[in-house]
């Protein structure tokens, strides 16, 4: 069976940052086949020196990004993706303001040939709790909330102190499962939005794209090396205590009959069975800025899955 | 000059007030030279009078002011549903009303296929099969190992077999919220929505917008259409890429073609400024058979599926989905630019959120830009209340009300999704009439089917499912209907200068009835007998000699 493209997708209501998000991830993926289906075409904003070829219905970038408009709607542009003979390696949806992202996901979790990988809810810090309050959209603005993984309160630096804590407050009692993360300018990093930029990375090289310098400030990384082996059910209670916080984590733990690949996204994670072994166990993670994030991942990895003394 | 051609009816219905009635009528050039008495048609010039009318009664060739070219292409897939239909080669296909039915139909025509090829059928309905849900033990009696899809009538739904279950690879740990289950957690084969359905279409091969836009479609839709007396029908939501248009333009042209085809651009697939653009670049190249340049904007969802904006109290029994296919902000922002541009909108609104939602942004539109003599139209638009009607009517708004609803749905509306009070006033014709907003009536095939005196019959008696009468007060006498269904949605097109009334210098377009529609009884007018139609001058038998 062919391995599944993942699929993410950019929520969030007018005027949220969508569109700048999309911008900047596009000119920013690097190494990783993405195709990016934006509703509005003309609202690109992609340098000219990194556009390879144009049509009327995409925009092929010099990084390997395709930009496909969804003009000719959705599912069509999904299928033609799907059965192109070189698949993309990553897809990313930029959502319509008023789409229901649940249901978008539902799209990935139904396709075989598809895997769901976050839905990210891009939220206007300094207008969010005003519209929720709007009788024809607050409904659907909650929707989308709550059905997000990660969640993006952007513009923050168009809120004073005060009101920024206010509002996490206010976010985590609508989704407590979400991680959050701030940003202006929807500045944060590709693999912070894009699983399969954050897959592409090698955890043993503790190498640092530019966004890493960038958004230093913003987010942490951490990453493990080391011999356990443990059980789906150790695994599966190791993840239901990760620390709160950890926006991505994936990697691999050698099982006892093979391979356990491990992704996490918010609270939400998945893990799968390959047969085979492995050299050693990898896992990496993304977090918020916290000069004890490593140190609090690496106590849960000691607590959670370092069987040292244990049988194997 | 041309020689000219005297047809001779029973009677002619011009629908224009001024000659109501006529027996004669003289064409020349695709046109209407006159219409009259024997003496003043032979008054323009003696010409042979054809008498294959004779006895036959003519009305203007009807006009489907709200349907989709992918009621042709659909019937590339097995009909399954409970009414009888017809098939656009005139093969009949009985109703299926029970389960069983379903199924031997489903034999049958498998029977016909290889054994591995899948096999989709459509119009399934299950509110009128309340006894059991279809499911996929039900269908794997047919085949265990052909993939088997059944389209339910709405297209929001189907009901497949294991054997494509098995293709998508649904079972127990599928966690899509579409994936109906049984009670003992497996896939029951119902699949609820596109996301759901979407793995088992591409797999099948089953394609919306090819169905609506492939060249065996587009002729099959002139033949569903002639068979109920339509020669002007539109294709209310279109992506119209070059492809497809040239395409149509090539279609539509062709003599042997008997529609008007009238496209509308779907609204939603760029900026504002990209589609009006597209618009009006689209509007240059219509020709006699293809008119383009309209533009239609989805705003909500259904009444049935619980997806329409529904203003409070919002559903009656059932949860409320209102969904917007885009924001409320950008509804003003792109009606605004459109209506600035002078392009005309069609506008899809069910609940009455949305209709009122869309009336104020025309009304900001049009305060912004006057646009005199626009047309905008909303589409179904089926609870506006009279108050909306009344906005409607001040703004110069039309109309086109889903009449067929009120059979095919009216039912579950009142027992279900809304509640008595408003069903009783669900798609209001005689409150549209009687505040003066334009009217047209509309069968959004295939949806239901396509039938202009059935959608009239229908709006006539407000009659359910079930025989009951829904919101009496709201019918409509028989001319006013057949006037919808002619000038009415001529109008609602821009097109009411050149169709929908049989008048000198408009274009010789016929519905040719058997019966005579104003005086059967009319109980009855939905069982007119259609022969066929005159399109442009030319003749076309519903039932090719």
């Amino acid at each position: 069976m062919t391995p599944s493209v993942p699929l993410t997708i950019v929520a969030g209501y007018l005027g949220a940052g969508k569109t700048t998000l999309v911008n900047h991830l596009i000119q920013q993926v690097s190494g990783v086949r993405l195709a990016v289906l934006v509703n509005d075409f003309g609202a690109l904003n992609i340098d000219a020196e990194l556009i390879a070829s144009r049509n009327s219905q995409t925009i092929q970038l010099e990084n390997g990004c395709i930009c496909c408009s969804l003009g000719g709607g959705l599912y069509d542009a999904l299928d033609r993706l799907l059965t192109h003979p070189e698949l993309p390696e990553g897809i990313l949806i930029e959502a319509s303001g008023v789409a229901e992202p649940d249901k978008l996901a539902d799209i990935a979790r139904a396709e075989p040939e598809l895997s769901l990988d976050a839905v990210v809810c891009v939220v206007d810090a300094e207008t969010v709790r005003e519209r929720v309050k709007d009788p024809q959209v607050g409904s659907i603005l909650r929707r989308q909330i709550q059905s997000a993984d990660l969640l993006l309160l952007n513009k923050i630096d168009l809120v004073s102190n005060s009101e920024k804590e206010a509002l996490e407050c206010w976010i985590s009692e609508q989704n407590p499962r979400a991680s959050q993360a701030q940003a202006e300018q929807a500045q944060v990093p590709v693999e912070w939005v894009i699983g399969a930029h954050f897959e592409k990375e090698d955890p043993q090289t503790k190498h640092a794209p530019k966004f890493r310098i960038l958004h230093e400030e913003l987010f942490s990384r951490w990453h493990r090396m080391e011999e356990p082996s443990c059980t789906v059910a150790e695994l599966r209670a190791a993840l239901e205590h990760l620390p709160e916080g950890v926006h991505r984590l994936k990697g691999w733990i050698a099982g006892s009959s093979g391979v356990l690949e491990v992704q996490a996204v918010g609270a939400r994670y998945e893990i799968r069975e390959r047969p085979g072994a492995r050299e050693s166990s990898r896992l990496v993670a993304i977090g918020p800025s916290d000069v004890r994030f490593a140190e609090r991942l690496d106590a849960w990895f000691d607590k959670w899955l370092a069987f040292g003394d244990q049988p194997g | 000059m041309t020689q000219h051609t005297i047809y001779q009816a029973k009677q002619i219905h011009t629908m224009n007030s001024a000659t109501p009635a006529a027996t004669h009528v003289a064409v020349r050039e695709g046109r209407i030279l006159a219409v009259g008495s024997e003496e003043e048609v032979r008054s323009w010039g003696d010409a042979p009078v054809d008498m294959r009318f004779a006895d036959k009664v003519l009305l203007p060739g009807f006009v489907e002011g709200h349907a989709h070219l992918m009621a042709g292409g659909i019937w590339s897939y097995t009909y399954v549903g409970y009414h009888d239909r017809m098939d656009p080669q005139g093969q009949p296909w009985p109703a299926l009303t029970d389960i069983s039915g379903v199924l031997e139909r489903l034999r049958e025509i498998g029977s016909r296929l290889p054994p591995e090829a899948p096999l989709v059928a459509w119009g399934f309905d299950p509110i009128f099969l309340p006894s059991k849900r279809l499911d996929r033990t039900d269908l794997d009696s047919v085949s265990e190992t052909r993939p088997i899809a059944v389209m339910h009538s709405n297209f929001h739904l189907m009901t497949v077999n294991s054997a494509a279950l098995k293709l998508v690879g649904y079972s127990r740990d599928t966690d899509v919220q579409g994936v109906h289950k049984q009670a003992d957690g497996h896939p029951s084969g119902e699949l609820q929505e596109m996301a759901a359905m979407f793995p088992v279409m591409r797999r099948l091969g089953i394609n919306f917008r090819e169905l609506g836009s492939a060249a065996e479609g587009i002729r099959d839709y002139a033949s569903v259409a002639r068979r109920c007396g339509v020669t002007t029908a539109t294709d209310l939501f279109s992506s119209l890429e070059e492809e497809e248009v040239e395409r149509l333009l090539d279609l539509t042209g062709s003599a042997d073609y008997s529609l008007r085809v009238v496209p509308a651009l779907n609204a939603l697939g760029g900026t504002p400024e990209e589609i009006a653009q597209k618009a009006q670049a689209l509007r240059l190249k219509s020709t006699e058979m293809l008119r383009l340049g309209l533009v239609k904007v989805m705003t909500d969802g259904s009444i049935q599926g619980f997806t329409a904006r529904v203003q409070w109290p919002h559903y009656y029994k059932g949860p409320n989905h209102g969904i917007w296919n885009l924001p409320p902000e950008s509804l003003y922002a792109l009606t605004e630019h459109l209506n600035r541009e002078g392009i005309q909108m069609h506008l899809h609104v069910n609940g009455s959120e949305a209709s009122k939602v869309t009336i104020a942004a025309l009304r900001e539109a049009l305060r912004k830009t006057p646009f005199p003599d626009h047309r905008h139209t909303l589409q179904h638009c089926q609870m506006a209340d009279q108050a909306q009607f009344r906005s409607m009517a001040a703004l110069g708004l039309c109309a086109n009300l889903f009449a067929n609803h009120i059979y095919y749905f009216g039912d579950q509306h009142r027992d279900i999704t809304i509640g008595p009070e408003r069903a009783a006033r669900m798609d209001a014709c005689r409150t549209a009439l009687d505040e003066g907003v334009p009217l047209a009536i509309h069968s959004d095939a295939p949806v239901t089917p396509m039938g202009p005196l059935f959608t009239a019959w229908c709006a006539v008696h407000r009659l359910t499912g079930s025989g009951k009468v829904l919101g009496p007060n709201e019918r409509i006498s028989v001319p006013e209907a057949l006037k919808a269904i002619t000038i009415g949605a001529a109008y609602t097109l821009h097109l009411d200068h050149e169709i929908g009334s049989i008048e000198s210098g408009k274009r010789a377009d016929f519905a040719v009835l058997e019966e005579d529609p104003f005086t059967v009884p009319s109980e009855t007018l939905k069982d007119v007998p259609v022969w066929g139609v005159v399109s442009g001058g030319r003749v076309f038998p519903a039932a090719p000699e």
